[in-house]
């Protein structure tokens, strides 16, 4: 069949390196960002594909120096349409607790570092939505808390406030856990 | 657990011990953890819990359950090719991941089986001891799969026979340890109808007679989902079936520029009118419902509930019978077994939020316009109305028929809402008149939206699509591409590649 538009490149800047290279690095993270936000892969890998294809009508120039955090930003505000468009804005609805995802008993006495890993995840997993976010965005991702921030239309000091009490709780429950 | 009471005290300090104050708050904080031995015991704690978090989260990063990594470089890892072959990625992953041991791999196995038996889905979460990733293809698949069997669980209580169905994968050559399970080629149902045995699973919104039904009803809201699915579908070579295309959703997934409400109007549309390029004699109207937007404030929408812009919003279209003979409402086709049945009066209007959009397409034949081709699900054929006004000046050749119609108007569009606080109901009306178009006249979101909609058409094998090909939806969308600053370009140029890679599939 005739092909009425040849070469048409995905990028319209010229600089498909730059859109590559982030797309390289973050896409990983983006998905498992957004998969937590919408509780859902399948939503999340079109959120994050959305991300992308906006990024690439971006210009370098325009989000050099803040790309990365452009990226959670947009993919958030497309997440939170989603979740909007379909009701479950509560998710994010403050205050929320104890979104039980691990229903295993909490396990006593030394454990191995896996074991660990596996318990801590999962008290994670276990903070209101609002604290998880912000603290996957902090320690999974990386930002600082001006950062995220912005990613979240959150103030600063409702950011610090919110991964101080995530903390505050889970050092407890590390506690707990330690004889 | 004589947890030191100060853990629950000061933000601050846990803003100070992961390094996140600055200037003088940081040196007042260092002064006073320099003096106080329990603050120091408390920013260690945290600094000790905040290292726990992090390695917790690395892990769990390094053994992704639904991203796979990137095999390649370059942009095109956007629009992976089709068909490629299973793929094996050894360069050693970035960031927190050295101590991945193992990788979880999953095998998710939807098996659905209709006929007195439920569908049952499961995912066999296997451990190997070896790194080693699954294409994009084949991770899109997978969930591509899910989404689709979800879409039928509905459909296939409503079987009666039992049957299995698998979405097909054109290069499947199932190895015993990925794909433990046949791929059975799922019966099409376009529009040649169901099977012997099969119910409909899908139906066109048909032709309506404006004599029989002069009012329309279109909610406010529309999902954009459907569009990720069939992009999904055709990345990894399959041709998506007819139910899945919601062609109103494809539709409401690309951004149009609207001109903004003026003055103290909630919402302005964007109305245009131009020669169906499918079907050059019928008329191809666009609707283009545009929100105010939201006064910038930053904070504004702080994740919790986004601000409403009106409530019980739907949008009424009166067709004028004098110039419409016919009109469908391009998309919203009936679905077997969906709680979504549309657009037929709408018990409520839907709620919206600032900046809210919408575009819906609808077909118009005007009197005259081949009345012998009454089309399929078209009522009876009770020839043309009598007494309808100057139904003979028209001619059946579009220019000629777009002449006489030139100047008349066509239709209301009637946005019905509610403000948030208010009881009572307002309403906006927008009148189109007929200027009488060609479809290469009219503008390039109005041509890049008929070729989306041109584009469903073709995936459902639509009785309504005409002669247009694949080839004319890849040059109507190339001609409509916006300025290269603009950032529509981003998903139009995804839309061109969608295009193609669907020109590839079996036809």
């Amino acid at each position: 069949m005739l092909n009425p538009v040849p070469n048409v490149r995905v990028t319209s800047h010229g600089d498909s390196d730059f859109h590559a290279r982030l797309f390289t690095a973050h896409h990983d993270q983006l998905t498992r960002y957004a998969t937590q936000l919408l509780g859902d892969p399948e939503r999340a890998r079109d959120v994050v594909q959305d991300t992308f294809v906006k990024l690439m009508a971006q210009s370098p120039t325009a989000i050099d120096g803040h790309a990365v955090e452009w990226l959670f930003t947009v993919c958030r505000h497309r997440a939170l349409d989603v979740l909007r468009k379909e009701s479950r804005m509560t998710r994010f609805a403050e205050g929320q607790v104890e979104n039980v995802t691990a229903n295993e008993p909490r396990p006593g006495g030394a454990l191995e570092a896996a074991e660990t890993r596996a318990t801590v995840l999962s008290l994670i997993n276990r903070l209101p939505p609002n604290q998880q976010e912000v603290v996957r965005l902090k320690f999974q991702h990386g930002f600082s808390y001006k950062e995220i921030a912005r990613i979240t239309t959150l103030s600063v000091g409702n950011v610090g406030f919110l991964i101080h009490t995530a903390v505050a709780r889970l050092r407890a429950e590390f506690a707990a856990l330690r004889p | 657990m004589n947890y030191p009471q100060s853990c629950s005290s000061d933000p601050q300090v846990t803003a100070f011990a992961l390094g996140q104050l600055e200037g003088d708050e940081r040196v007042a904080m260092e002064a006073a953890v320099r003096a106080d031995l329990t603050l120091q015991a408390e920013v260690e704690s945290i600094r000790a819990a905040a290292a726990l978090i992090e390695e917790a989260l690395a892990a769990e990063m390094a053994c992704p359950e639904a991203p796979a990594p990137i095999p390649e470089r370059g942009v095109e890892r956007l629009v992976p090719p089709v068909a490629a072959g299973r793929f094996r990625y050894d360069e050693p992953r970035r960031g927190r991941s050295r101590s991945v041991g193992a990788t979880l791999l999953r095998f998710p196995q939807l098996y659905y089986v209709a006929g007195g038996f439920a569908a049952a889905c499961l995912a066999v979460i296997v451990a190997v001891p070896r790194v080693e990733y699954r294409t994009r293809e084949e991770a899109e698949g997978t969930i591509a799969r899910i989404a689709l069997a979800r879409q039928r669980a509905a459909e296939a209580a409503a079987l009666t026979a039992p049957m299995v169905i698998y979405i097909n994968r054109p290069e499947a050559a199932p190895s015993s340890t990925t794909d433990p399970r046949p791929v059975t080629v799922r019966p099409r149902l376009a529009s040649a109808g169901p099977g012997p045995g099969l119910p409909v699973l899908w139906k066109e919104n048909p032709f309506l007679r404006v004599t029989q039904v002069p009012q329309s009803v279109l909610p406010a809201e529309v999902d954009a989902g459907g569009y990720g699915l069939v992009r999904r579908l055709i990345r990894q070579g399959v041709r998506p079936p007819a139910e899945a295309i919601r062609i109103e959703e494809m539709l409401n997934y690309f951004p149009f520029r609207y001109p903004t409400p003026k003055g103290d109007a909630l919402f302005a549309a964007a109305l245009e009118v131009a020669s169906a390029p499918w079907s050059p004699a019928h008329r191809l109207v666009r609707i283009g419902l545009q929100g105010r937007e939201a006064e910038e404030k930053r904070g504004s929408l702080s994740g919790a509930a986004a601000p409403t812009l009106a409530r019980d919003v739907r949008i009424r279209v009166d067709f004028n019978p004098a110039s419409v003979a016919r009109y469908r409402l391009i998309g919203y086709d009936a679905r077997a077994g969906g709680a979504d049945e549309r657009p037929d009066e709408p018990a409520r209007g839907d709620d919206v939020v600032p900046g809210h959009r919408v575009t819906a397409l609808y077909e118009i034949v005007p009197p005259g316009a081949d009345e012998d081709a009454d089309g399929p699900g078209g009522a009876v054929s009770e020839g043309r109305a009598v007494g309808r006004p100057e139904p003979l000046r028209l001619a059946t050749n579009t220019a000629d028929g777009a002449r006489g119609l030139a100047g008349r108007e066509l239709l209301t569009v009637t946005v019905q809402y509610r403000l948030p606080d208010e009881a009572g109901g307002r309403w906006l009306e927008f009148p189109l008149t007929d200027t009488g178009a060609m479809f290469e006249a009219a503008s390039a979101d109005f041509r890049f939206a008929a070729a989306v909609a041109q584009f469903g058409m073709i995936l459902q094998a639509s009785e309504y699509r005409g002669a247009a090909t694949l080839g004319d939806v890849l040059a109507w969308a190339a001609a409509a591409l916006p300025d290269p600053a603009d950032d529509l370009g981003g998903y139009r140029f995804d839309f061109l590649d969608l295009v193609r890679r669907a020109q590839g599939l079996a036809e």
